[in-house]
């Protein structure tokens, strides 16, 4: 077995993990029976050693520490309420204007975005609370479910972001860095969707007919309370860290007691909700500990049989150029993202492709912009996309899967415009980082 | 056929030349029938599960610093270097290979199921600030971001510590988070892009090599080794370990010859003084986890008072 | 109730009673955290032990999460081709996993044993800060977590045999919805199940 070229033998780990998948394993459980195999097989009772190395390694980071954090903030925020009255008050704002809903949607998935850690908690709330307002005005469905969808893909790629600090962790790129990477990025693609509604509203004003509504001056500007408490809290979260004033971790924390005191002064803080929060921020970090866990493990294996410097000299010895590279890893990306989680890809893919990033002489904060734009892009596209099937699961049955799917193509083809901008231009990734540090 | 041996280093990608020269070294030594494949810092362990990873065979042979395991064998501290144990290369080096230390070492490794194979020596481990710094006093209003026993010494004088891993230096420093670091040399931090963020280093005269390096093996794979083998990797590895030394060393005394990097300066000596008596505090609280601790410490004083520095 | 029932219903309470406890931890990182940072910013003197101590209590938090999300089917599956499949199918496929899950998760606790054997026996200590905490406690958690893992693999196992055999069993999580969604807004959705919607409160207290 150890004879085997490292080529053969992580193509037989990725084969089997891929087999085990396809049979509905949960990916924690994919990786550790392919990678306590493999470990035996390859080094004997020493390699199985490395599973218990990897599991403390996972526990025993300071970095991490900001995930649960951060998804508890994101969970409270979602349970008080902030979707509905951000909702009431771009209603007030924009209604009148063509699309001016669907454009106000993306503006609220943005600040939801800034807020939250996850992708889906904007989807999510937004599919109940904004999808049947704007479906009751006539707006076309699925201008408005590709609309949500894509819009709460925005998460993470607006800081804070947990997949920012699970690839950190992997890549040992800074956090705060890569936070402050994402920002234009993210406001950017917003930017473009917020042109793609008004461009395809101007033309057929069908799509998004204005509300009939009207509000008076005094109530419009009265709403625009709404936006002091989630501002408040995107202020302090995103300055401590980008401002650097507290390590993100800290942060975090300051984000999770700032909303529970919001969820408090608005009194919407009960037992219940804290109950739910504190346990679904449980069910989710035990799938997440359970994956890097298993994930650490299964690449520390095909790191230690060398896979990494043999696609490395590959890539030497054909003298392929630097760019097409990382348009190959883009590509691979998109074809993972249609079938696999994004926690799996970035835990199968980053200690694979970061190490050759850096020595082609790219910047690995770049990538790590181009790979989490890749990963909006998951979301949306089929078969296995989550915010597809959130948005299923909120949608009424009016409309179809079909529609879903239908609806998600046009803004994966923006987000593609969009990732294909930081390739031609670093600078709109690299501006931000490089002027704060 | 062909022997193959895992080894892993706690250093990045900065000494793959190095690295380079050791694998090549190693294979043209045993005509072939000896490999060497490297992992760098981190790559299949965590530097501080390399311990472990040697005793149970993850790999073959390891290469860190005495403090990653000093919460499993007692004397890791004490080797990787204490405030004031030491103030050169050649005093380091007679220290160890000093028959009652190398015993010392040896017993202990042993203990902890590994072989020790011998010993590598670091260079300038200084302290690093955005502002300059001419007193400890002035540190008093600075938050430091230092390690274990150096963060010890410093709260002794009122100077406020905190921990911060390697990979968050460079924008604890720029954004204010931490004032200054200890680290390591002018390499490291200009490595680190610190210069980008802070341009003040300041000699501390506290310990110099600031740290040690030890390399150790897994018992079963050291002995299933011929002695032809065993003689090649042991040349190799002492070879490997001064290579790095004088890179060290040479990164150094380039960066300072660079002149426009950072601004140096030297700790007044009464300060330097000061923090070697307050280290003492730190030596007797390492003596006394266990009496082979009380040993090497009592053969640390004996041999200070030799140097005439106590 | 049948005894294959009583022990799944015993089983699921373990994994229900473990993440519901466990799930204080959250509130006590925030509050760790917090004390670092006003003793930093506005008392100007930082902690030393707050560091380290968020970080076990975040990894002991996790770690022992795992057997709560397993009883809750939240580990992350890939369901293209699994989803597909009929029920029978499923249960095919599952005991594959599971059978192979056992074997693993049995190798992983035996290793971890010894992981912390060996910490207590050397009494470890950290050694990042000048606090230098004990490590044996946060490497004992590992096996802990692993034992409690493989114990609800064994009820998952379970299940999947006797539905692969088409042995009838009543199974207590049936009645079960696994909610992606938020409950607390569900009973908005248009088409949703009052009665589900009932079950998920039942779930919550
Ligand atoms: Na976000
Ligand atoms: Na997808």
């Amino acid at each position: 077995m150890a004879e085997l070229d490292p080529l053969t033998i992580t193509a037989i780990m990725f084969l089997s993990m891929l087999a085990l998948m396809a049979l509905g394993a949960p990916l924690a459980w994919a990786l550790t029976i392919c990678g306590v195999w493999s470990a035996y097989a390859i080094y004997g009772d020493g390699g199985l050693d490395l599973l218990v190395s990897s599991t403390f390694s996972a526990m025993d980071n300071f970095l991490l520490v900001a995930l649960p954090m951060f998804i508890f903030m994101g969970l409270v925020l979602q349970r008080s309420g902030i979707t509905d009255d951000l909702f009431e008050m771009i209603h007030k704002l924009m209604g009148r204007l063509p699309g001016g809903l669907g454009i106000g949607t993306v503006i609220i998935c943005a600040l939801i975005a800034a807020m939250a850690g996850v992708s889906g908690a904007a989807t999510v709330s937004l599919g109940i609370i904004a999808l049947p307002a704007m479906l009751k005005r006539g707006y076309d469905a699925r201008l408005v479910t590709g609309t949500i969808m894509a819009g709460g893909a925005l998460g993470f790629l607006i800081p804070p972001s947990v997949l920012m600090i699970i690839y950190a962790f992997l890549s040992r790129d800074s956090v705060g860095k890569l936070f402050a990477a994402g920002l234009v990025p993210g406001l950017m693609l917003a930017g473009i969707y917020i042109v793609y509604i008004l461009v395809r509203c101007r033309i057929n004003p069908q799509l998004g007919p204005p509300a009939e509504e009207q509000f008076t001056a005094m109530e419009k500007v009265k709403s625009l309370r709404f936006l002091i408490a989630p501002g408040l809290l995107i202020f302090t979260v995103l300055g401590c860290i980008i401002g650097g004033v507290t390590s993100p971790s800290e942060a975090s924390a300051i984000g999770a007691f700032g909303s529970l005191l919001i969820a408090a002064v608005q009194g919407r803080l009960n037992w219940d909700m804290l109950r739910y929060v504190m346990i679904t921020t449980t069910k989710l970090m035990g799938m997440l500990m359970w994956i890097t866990i298993a994930a650490v493990f299964f690449s520390k294996i095909y790191v230690g049989v060398g896979a990494g410097m043999v696609v490395g000299e590959l890539i030497e010895d054909f003298e392929v150029a630097p760019m097409m590279v990382i348009i190959a890893m883009l590509a691979t990306y998109f074809i993972l993202g249609m079938f696999l989680d994004d926690f799996a890809i970035v835990f199968i893919t980053v200690p694979l492709f970061v190490p050759i990033v850096r020595e082609l002489g790219f910047d690995t904060t770049w990538f790590a912009v181009l790979f989490i734009l890749s990963m909006q892009s998951a979301y949306l596209t089929p078969p296995f996309g989550y915010n597809l099937f959130y948005m299923r699961s909120v949608a009424p049955n009016s409309i179809s899967i079909g529609d879903i799917y239908w609806a998600a193509i046009p803004f994966v083809v923006l987000q593609i415009i969009g990732l294909a901008l930081v390739v031609a231009f670093p600078q709109i990734a690299l501006w931000l980082p490089n002027l704060i540090f | 056929d062909t022997v193959r041996l895992r080894f892993h280093t706690f250093y990045g990608t900065e000494i793959d030349p190095i690295i380079k020269k050791f694998r090549a070294s190693v294979k043209d030594a045993s005509g072939g029938d000896l490999r060497v494949q490297v992992f760098r810092g981190g790559e299949l362990v965590a530097s501080d599960q390399l311990l472990d990873a040697a005793s149970k065979g993850s790999v073959d042979i390891v290469h860190g610093v005495g403090g990653y395991w000093s919460g499993q064998v007692d004397i890791g501290n004490i080797e990787a270097g204490l405030p004031g144990a030491w103030t050169s290369v050649d005093e380091a080096k007679a220290l160890f290979a000093s028959e009652p230390v190398d015993a010392l070492l040896t017993q202990a490794y042993e203990e902890a199921g590994v072989v020790y194979l011998g010993k590598g020596y670091g260079h300038s481990y200084d302290l690093l600030t955005s502002e300059p710094v001419t007193s400890l006093e002035d540190l008093k209003t600075r938050k430091i971001r230092a390690t274990s026993n150096v963060a010890k010494v410093l709260e002794t004088f009122g100077i406020p510590t905190v921990y911060l891993p390697a990979q968050e230096l460079y924008i604890g420093m720029s954004t204010g988070v931490i004032d200054g670091a200890i680290y390591g040399g002018p390499v490291e931090y200009e490595q680190l892009k610190l210069n980008e963020t802070a341009s003040h280093y300041t000699y501390l005269n506290m310990l110099m090599p600031g740290w040690t390096e030890t390399f150790l093996a897994n018992p079963a794979s050291w002995n299933e080794l011929s002695d032809e083998h065993k003689a090649i990797m042991e040349t190799a590895v002492a070879q490997f370990a001064q290579d790095i030394h004088d890179w060290l060393a040479e990164g150094n005394q380039s960066v300072i010859d660079k002149g426009d990097v950072f601004e140096f300066s030297t700790l007044p000596s009464e300060d330097s003084n000061a923090i070697t008596a307050a280290s003492q505090g730190v030596w007797d609280e390492e003596a006394g986890r266990s009496e082979r601790n009380a040993e090497f410490i009592r053969i640390l004083k004996e041999n200070a008072q030799a140097q005439g520095r106590l | 109730m049948s005894s294959v029932t009583r022990y799944l219903v015993a089983q699921d309470g373990l994994s229900e009673f473990v993440g519901r406890a466990i799930s204080w931890l959250t509130l006590a990182m925030i509050a760790v955290l917090m004390i670092e940072i006003v003793f930093r910013y506005f008392l100007d003197s930082p902690t030393i032990w707050a560091h380290e101590t968020s970080t076990m209590l975040y990894g002991g938090f996790c770690i022992l999460a795992g057997s709560y999300t397993l009883r809750h089917r939240g580990h992350v599956r890939s369901e293209v081709i699994w989803g597909a499949l009929p029920k029978r199918g499923k249960a095919a496929c599952d005991t594959v996993i599971f059978t192979l899950g056992l074997i693993v998760l049995t190798i992983f606790l035996k290793m971890s044993i010894e992981f912390a054997a060996e910490s207590w026996a050397r009494q470890e200590y950290s050694n990042k800060s000048i606090w230098q905490p004990p490590l044996y406690p946060i490497k004992t958690v590992i096996p802990i977590a692993v034992g409690l893992v493989l114990l609800q693999n064994i009820a998952e196992l379970l299940r999947s045999v006797l539905t692969l055999l088409g042995i009838d069993y009543e199974d207590p999580r049936e009645a079960e919805l696994d909610a992606e969604v938020d409950p607390d807004l569900l009973p908005s959705v248009p088409d949703s199940d009052p009665d589900e919607a009932v079950e998920i409160d039942k779930n919550q207290n």
